[in-house]
């Protein structure tokens, strides 16, 4: 009930903003597919393959006006032309579209719009301009952004400095689509930091290493933190997804009195005193408890 | 508007019939290298029969159910049933195993790996140091050290009229295998197979409600760790002062996460729009602790609890309202607050240094903190091709149990993004952010003292700026090429010892050519530099040492698929080159130096061939060529015994150029 009046009261303040002045094909698909079928420039016939040709869903597009659910209405743009006539565009989706791309989304979101596509509004990707048709393809049988293999691909058109970095020397398993992109962003709009799915970026982490989340009788407080303090998340030229090698990402936050201030050189490499405040793990050689212990005795994180 | 809303469509070409298809083939590997089978799930070299599945089927009334599974003769594999009806329900049932092999093989002295018992050979002799082991040679064996994860999920749907949907999601989340672990005496160490099985089971339930103009979520998340280890105990391979015959460490202990959210959004007119969430979070750990030492040589220990009954409380909160103040001006203001409640009880334990000495008593320190902040911003349209943007904002964390209390922050921003002309367009972005420590910077009491000059960088002051510059530019409707950069730099300016500078640099340059359906082919170049300064003292007091490490990744990628440029055949390639360097110097008070260079160079070929003899019937030829190249000093040439003081792995850079081929035959229908 409540609800109900909440909605009836906003929904008054709303405006129309359909565009009275077109009119839609009095075949619907029939025309559109005289023209736009599998020879076409952009083939289109698979979409009766797709959940939006289901027309016993009374929200797809096919059981409303069909093409021109999506599309708008096209009688004009179906018209049959004069000698030499031009002919005008298509309202959505289409080359030199009359609507804006705004209001193209704005057709996807009139269906879309639940859970995932809450945030949409303000976030990154709407502000960046970005189209739903940007990134999705509805008029092949299975959209590749929907792909969880292929999705980075759709992905990597904007952001390749980031699917590079899936090339370096570790990295998570994005290289062969094991993880996706959108395992931990969310694509179509966020309030969290980088877009990402949990509301912060550890939870994000700890949904797939929950042996790190804790909480441990001794913390090391940057885990706890912020993951990132020490990872770099994408890729990166160091084991474990690190920033730096130990012992100098240990040394840009301990100088105490004793080893951890001495400055590792060459000199400790094999040949020289082959030190294992260096070599193999360097600080890890010993304090491998580095996200935190529950070892009565594991203070300094060495048990 | 007219509306016609069509019931027939004599052209549209629904197909209600069971469609997709089944492939099926062999594998070949030629070397079971871990670097290039990681993830992949090749678990061996040779033949691997394989095959994939996808079938959908759809009725008219909006039922439909799916078969999917890929790589299913490989470690690595995954399938998924998805079924129910459009609008009403939907549920799916989901599979996935992924092989993870960390380091394939490595050395060790110890049998029982995989369990929480690590022991030495029964005539094993201990020695003061690696080269005193004298029985290291015959008792060193080779063992993999391989992750493997087990995914399974499954998951309802329901809706309830236009406005209501409900939502039942579990995943169970299995770990089994091996990584590896120092394990310490004081001065002494090994490299251990630690063992790893473990099981985290997810709970997602949620309610929505969709009105027109506004909608709400309600949402519970349920996360429950369970490790099957609760210990690792190892035998001592070293003699050390006072003689501890074996260790122990504790494992990662059983957690649980329970997290309800409510979150939510309106839009009432088309000026105005707003989400938000608010999320309330507990984390508990109950796990019963081990003794505090292991040694029987020590006395008994007590201990203040048997467990740590630790308890976080954690509070979520967003909120962004955007306004179209005008047709050109947007504003927008966002606003959060993130806390991290630590209610874990505080007490003294008395430490038992490495199983072999009672040190002193150590206060548990259950860290808190508490960020919230703000932004306000502005987007305006100056011209039809071009936007401007500009922001500020501010950020307060303060802290417990750390060195400062809080840090506060304000950020800058500004943004043009322009189209100067149809064929180009270009975006500018110009970021600063000062952050300052509130009050003192104190060094927490810790034995031996930590370096007073020392500032960690997570809670330093710190200068941040950055530029980003974006564009393209379409030659034609065909071929374009864009642009990507980024300079980031963080100065940490009042830190005289730790990290004092951090730059990042990258570049991203591509082009893409589509001159039609049937034919894409790509090309691009990345390189990346990251420069981190980083200051020390040896004697305690004014930095006297310096060192940077210098990373530089270039990646070279080029692509091309091609369709019925042959008639029937899809050709695809694929080609990426990575060289990464690393470059670590050390200007100390004695010397000057530079460690080798840490290299690492990948390239990856893959080449497919599709060919279709018939509407039903493809082949389908997949090739894999790998060259991977590493050279890390921290490894290379580190036998077990090279250290005098740790027992190490053993493990080698990898080195490797390899083929890997694939043939199949895919039914259509």
């Amino acid at each position: 009930m409540l609800f109900s009046l909440f909605s009836a009261g906003i929904e008054v303040m709303a405006q129309d903003e359909t565009d009275s002045s077109l009119e839609y094909t009095a075949e619907g698909a029939d025309t559109c597919l005289a023209c736009h079928d599998e020879n076409g420039e952009v083939p289109v016939m698979d979409i009766f393959k797709t959940p939006h040709a289901v027309p016993g869903d009374a929200r797809t597009p096919f059981a409303q006006h069909q093409c021109e659910s999506c599309h708008g209405p096209g009688a004009e743009h179906g018209k049959r032309l004069r000698f030499n006539q031009e002919r005008p565009p298509i309202p959505a989706f289409g080359d030199n579209a009359l609507w804006s791309k705004q209001k193209q989304n704005g057709i996807c979101l009139d269906c879309h719009q639940r859970d995932q596509r809450m945030h949409w509004d303000g976030g990154t990707h709407e502000r960046q301009d970005v189209a739903c048709a940007d990134c999705h393809q509805v008029h092949v049988s299975e959209d590749p952004v929907t792909v969880a293999r292929r999705e980075a691909e759709i992905c990597s058109d904007c952001h390749r400095n980031v699917q590079v970095q899936a090339h370096q020397m570790s990295s998570h398993p994005m290289r062969f689509g094991d993880m996706a992109c959108s395992d931990c962003h969310q694509p179509h709009g966020s309030l969290n930091t980088a877009m990402l799915k949990e509301p912060t970026l550890n939870d994000s982490c700890y949904s797939c290493h929950a042996d790190k989340r804790g909480p441990f009788l001794w913390e090391h407080a940057p885990v706890a933190d912020d993951c990132t303090n020490c990872h770099s998340p994408h890729g990166s030229n160091h084991p474990a997804l690190l920033k730096q090698r130990p012992p100098l990402l240990c040394q840009s936050c301990h100088s105490r009195a004793g080893h951890p201030s001495i400055a590792r050189t060459s000199d400790d490499l094999p040949g020289g005193r082959a030190s294992a405040f260096l070599l193999g793990g360097s600080c890890l050689n010993c304090h491998s408890k580095v996200h935190g212990s529950n070892h009565p005795s594991g203070a300094n994180l060495s048990r | 508007e007219t509306d016609t809303k069509t019931a027939e469509c004599e052209a549209c070409a629904f197909d209600w019939e069971p469609r997709g298809y089944v492939e099926a083939g062999i594998l070949w590997l030629e070397d079971d290298e871990p670097e290039f089978t990681n993830y992949r799930g090749f678990d061996r070299d040779g033949f691997f029969l394989n095959g994939a599945i996808d079938v959908v089927d759809r009725d008219e009334d909006g039922t439909y159910w799916s078969l999917q599974g890929q790589n299913l003769g490989l470690g690595s594999r995954n399938a998924a049933v998805r079924g129910g009806r459009q609008g009403t329900v939907d549920y799916f049932l989901d599979y996935q195993e992924l092989n993870h092999d960390v380091y394939d093989p490595v050395k060790t002295v110890f049998s029982g790996a995989g369990t929480e018992r690590l022991e030495l050979p029964g005539d094993w002799a201990r020695g003061d140091t690696t080269k005193d082991l004298s029985g290291l040679d015959v008792a060193l064996r080779d063992i993999d050290i391989e992750l493997e994860r087990k995914t399974l999920a499954t998951g309802l749907q329901f809706f309830q009229g236009e406005h209501w949907d409900y939502n039942f999601e579990y995943t169970a989340d299995e770990r089994d295998g091996t990584r590896l672990m120092g394990g310490s005496f004081l001065l002494r160490s090994a490299i251990l197979p630690e063992p790893v099985d473990d099981i985290t089971h997810r709970f997602d339930l949620s309610v929505g409600y969709l009105a027109k103009l506004w909608q709400l979520r309600l949402a519970y998340h349920g996360s429950f760790f369970d490790n099957d280890n609760q210990s690792l105990t190892w035998d001592n391979p070293f003699i050390v002062p006072g003689d501890a015959p074996r260790g122990r460490s504790a494992a990662a202990p059983d957690n649980s996460f329970n997290r309800l959210m409510l979150s939510g959004a309106f839009r009432p007119t088309r000026w105005l729009s707003g989400s938000g969430h608010i999320a309330v979070g507990r984390l508990e750990q109950d796990d019963s602790f081990v003794p505090a030492t292991i040694n029987p040589n020590i006395g008994p220990v007590g201990l203040p609890r048997q467990d740590l009954d630790a308890k976080v409380n954690t509070l979520n909160a967003r909120l962004r309202l955007t306004g179209n103040a005008t047709r050109r001006l947007t504003l927008r203001a966002e606003g959060f607050f993130d806390e991290r409640d630590n209610d874990t009880p505080v007490d003294s334990y008395r430490q038992v240094d490495t199983d072999l000495f009672v040190a002193e008593l150590r206060e548990n320190r259950p860290y808190s903190f508490e960020k919230n902040g703000g932004e306000l911003s502005a987007d305006y349209q100056l011209t039809n091709n071009t936007d401007v943007s500009t922001g500020y904002g501010i950020e307060r964390s303060e802290f417990t149990y750390q060195e400062v209390d809080a840090t506060d922050t304000d950020l800058y921003f500004g943004e043009l993004r322009t189209r100067p002309g149809e064929r180009v367009e270009l975006r500018l972005r110009l970021g600063w952010e000062d952050r300052d420590v509130d009050g003192s910077y104190e060094p927490l009491a810790v034995a031996p003292p930590e370096n007073p000059l020392l500032r960690k960088f997570n809670l330093a002051d710190r200068d941040r700026h950055e530029i980003r510059l974006s564009g393209n530019y379409y030659a034609s409707e065909q071929l374009s090429f864009g642009l990507n950069s980024v300079y980031a730099d963080d100065d940490y300016h009042n830190s005289s010892i730790g990290l004092t500078k951090a730059v990042d640099r990258m570049v991203t340059l591509d082009a893409s050519w589509s001159p039609g359906q049937s034919l894409n082919a790509y090309v691009y170049f990345t390189r990346q530099n990251i420069v981190s300064d980083i200051a020390g003292s040896e004697s305690f007091g004014r930095p006297d040492w310096f060192a940077e490490h210098d990373d530089t990744i270039n990646t070279y990628g080029v692509g091309v698929q091609a369709r019925e440029l042959i008639p029937h055949l899809e050709l695809g390639v694929d080609l990426a080159y990575t060289r990464s360097r690393g470059n670590i110097s050390i200007d100390s008070r004695t010397s000057d130096q530079k460690f080798p260079q840490l290299q690492a160079d990948r390239i990856s070929t893959r080449i497919y061939g599709e060919y279709s003899v018939s509407d039903r019937w493809s082949y389908r030829l997949d090739y894999w060529l790998e060259h991977y190249e590493q050279q890390d000093f921290f490894i290379d040439g580190v036998a077990p015994d090279t250290t005098d003081n740790v027992l190490t792995s053993g493990r080698q850079s990898p080195d490797y150029i390899i083929h890997a081929a694939g043939i199949s035959a895919r039914y259509r229908f």
